[in-house]
């Protein structure tokens, strides 16, 4: 049911005030060479370069689904089906949002809303960081952990004024929190517009999870928790044998269920006993998109590489959980 | 359901006419007293087209168009007085008058600069409605006012005699009345995004973001919820007569009949039995008779309860975003996503087929 190549990428911008979003954002309107409509929240405050910038007071609205963290925001569906309904006028949609807003909400409508699901895809979410706050942002904020713990992609900017150690501190904390996020470093906002606006990042068959061995495995080893925001921890596991089908989805399930509020993202490639195609899945709180993707490459190494970003989660349970859905050694 | 069955060609072929625009239809309505379709496009027109008068597509007049918006064309309603009602992301609230021919400009009725008016309705007493954001503004006879809602209004339609409007919003459905400027508010917990009155106003329904239906009985306020769908109810409508209540909301359409002590047994499917998803319906305005669009731009009538489909148009052409009967029930009006537009006259002979509703 996925990635019908028309639907219109769109491409969320989160980061603290003051970390150069919307220099960020109009570096890219010159960039980018192509034709975008701008959702922003603080409409007319600031100047925005764009040929159609649509103000949109964030809605944040619960849905009736028995799930607390299922949110959508009724501003954005709002705006994005009237731009939908001139389709064919501009080439992507950039939304902007505010420096503390909560980014799951913005991908959620995307995810739940069948009319734009149909249409429109949420290409990628970029936080913007700067680099000499961003360390003290995330000690002190839980609204910078939960933004990183969205981005697919990150752009530490302002990184010319900060130490070099500064920075590569910062990385490594980007690398801890969310491994599979694509990091840049930019002066003021300048950035390749392109790796900004074609990332896929929601689309199954282009997810990509780092590969174990070697230089990477360091990566996957468990990093205790606690230090920064409540409990902000990323668990990445690797399994060797194949998961049994029924068991492994009913734990996924339960899991999003009983966890989704915790749960900020969820992503794996997973090998399930006795198919021939990667089952692979993505998600954001309870929202979870799955499919069975291409075949497995016959030199590839049939694992299972899952990654887990969220509040307070319990590492030894979730490896427990996944040790249990394999299937028996030959 | 790529192509219809047993080589018959769609209706299409045989009796309508069909045009292809470069922008998406966004609605369409019929002006009363027997005029043309309307079609609410993308690009901020309004064009007119009238079914053929000939077998075989022959006799159709060509399309009218009307620059009406200076961006996009959000929302239109056909006007119980004459001609047509819209709404756009200028903010302006437009009267069409099809009559007047391309060159006349319409009557402005409202200019609410910097909103976009994504919902309008029309009242059989004349009234006037529109929303954007958290607002609703009702200009008429008498009576100017705003509403001020606690969540953004997803939806707006007054009952049929014209006395109240129902807003949809999150946590519920509000209703106004139009004697006195009362406000009832209708809970549901839930984002309510769809609504649709009976003919007869004794029932209110409203399909749900959560895939769900919310039907209302005003008179004592019983409530009745419908679940089980794959999708969200975004297209209903109650048939001409009774109260069988049809949605989308997955691959066929769902009929729920509401005269019956325990609706939710009721439930029943028509259409194509395929996995293509149904974007639109349309109840015929006396027969027992659906029509509905689907997202692979196939349009079929069906009988509710029933497999039977014809094919007005086969797919191909865009997600079906827009279906009306004509008063009379003698003409169908469908546009989709792709700026495809079509107006098919049925015959007579198909449409007795189907016991009046």
């Amino acid at each position: 049911m996925n990635a019908a190549p028309s639907r219109l990428p769109v491409t969320v911008l989160t980061g603290f005030l003051g970390a150069g979003k919307t220099t960020l954002l109009n570096h890219l309107l010159r960039e980018s060479g192509g034709r975008y409509a701008v959702i922003v929240n603080e409409y007319g405050e600031i100047g925005i370069d764009g040929e159609l910038v649509v103000g949109a007071e964030e809605e944040v609205l619960e849905l009736n689904n028995g799930c607390i963290c299922c949110k959508v925001r009724g501003d954005l569906i709002r705006v994005v089906s009237g731009l939908l309904k001139r389709r064919g006028r501009f080439d992507g949609i950039l939304i902007e949002t505010t420096g503390l807003a909560d980014p799951a909400p913005v991908v959620q409508s995307f995810m739940a809303d069948d009319e734009i699901r149909q249409q429109a895809r949420v290409d990628g979410v970029v936080c913007v960081v700067d680099a000499c706050h961003f360390l003290t942002s995330l000690e002190r904020s839980r609204e910078a952990g939960v933004q990183l713990a969205h981005a697919s992609l990150v752009v530490i900017n302002k990184a010319e004024l900060a130490d070099e150690a500064v920075v590569a501190q910062v990385e490594r904390e980007i690398a801890r929190l969310n491994p599979g996020a694509t990091v840049l470093r930019s002066a003021r906002g300048a950035v390749p517009a392109a790796a900004l606006l074609d990332q896929g990042a929601y689309e199954l068959p282009r997810l990509e999870l780092p590969a174990a061995p070697s230089a990477a495995r360091a990566r996957y080893v468990p990093v205790p928790q606690g230090r920064h925001t409540d409990g902000l921890a990323c668990v990445s596991l690797v399994l060797q044998r194949p998961l049994e089908r029924g068991r492994f989805l009913a734990w996924l399930q339960r899991l999003v269920t009983e966890r989704g509020e915790k749960l900020l993202r969820t992503k794996g490639i997973v090998a399930l006993a006795g198919a021939d195609r990667r089952f692979v899945f993505q998600g954001v709180h309870m929202m979870v998109d799955s499919d069975f993707d291409r075949p497995w490459r016959t030199e590839e190494t049939r694992d299972s590489r899952l990654v887990f970003i969220g509040h307070g989660l319990d590492d030894s349970e979730l490896r427990a959980g996944l040790d249990a859905c394999q299937v028996s050694p030959a | 359901m790529n192509a219809p069955l047993g080589g018959l060609p769609p209706l299409v072929a045989l009796c309508g006419a069909h045009w292809r625009l470069e922008a998406p239809v966004v609605a369409v309505a019929w002006s009363r007293r027997g005029g043309p379709a309307a079609f609410a496009m993308g690009d901020g027109g309004v064009v007119f087209a009238r079914p053929p008068t000939q077998p075989g597509g022959q006799g159709a007049p060509g399309l009218v168009r009307m620059e009406a918006h200076a961006g996009a064309c959000l929302a239109l309603a056909a006007d119980p007085a004459g001609g047509l009602v819209s709404g756009g992301d200028d903010g302006r609230l437009l009267h069409l008058d099809p009559a007047a021919g391309a060159a006349s400009a319409p009557a402005v009725l409202a200019d609410h600069r910097g909103e976009w008016l994504d919902h309008v309705a029309v009242s059989a007493r004349g009234l006037r409605a529109c929303a954007s954001g958290r607002r609703v503004w009702l200009h008429g006879p008498g009576s100017e006012a705003v509403l001020e809602l606690a969540s953004g209004v997803t939806a707006l339609a007054f009952d049929p005699a014209g006395g109240r409007l129902a807003i949809a919003g999150h946590g519920g459905v509000e209703l106004w009345s139009a004697a006195d400027g009362a406000r009832r508010r209708l809970e549901a917990p839930g984002y309510h995004r769809a609504l649709a009155w009976s003919p007869d106003g004794r029932y209110l329904a409203s399909g749900m973001q959560e895939n769900a239906l919310c039907c209302w009985r005003l008179g004592d306020g019983q409530r009745h919820l419908f679940e089980g769908y794959p999708g969200q109810p975004r297209a209903l409508g109650f048939a001409a007569r009774g109260h069988l209540l049809a949605s989308n909301g997955g691959p066929r359409v769902v009929s729920w009949d509401l005269d019956h002590p325990r609706p939710a047994s009721t439930r029943s499917e028509s259409g194509y039995p395929g996995r293509v998803p149904v974007s639109a319906l349309a109840w015929h305005p006396s027969r027992a008779l659906l029509a509905a669009g689907y997202h692979n731009g196939a349009v079929l009538l069906c009988r509710p309860g029933s497999d039977q489909h014809l094919f007005v148009q086969g797919s191909g052409a865009g997600p079906v975003t827009a279906l009306a009967w004509a008063a009379d029930g003698a003409a169908l009006a469908l546009g989709t996503q792709h700026g495809e537009l079509a107006v098919v006259a049925i015959p007579a002979q198909i449409l007795s087929m189907a016991r009046a509703a």
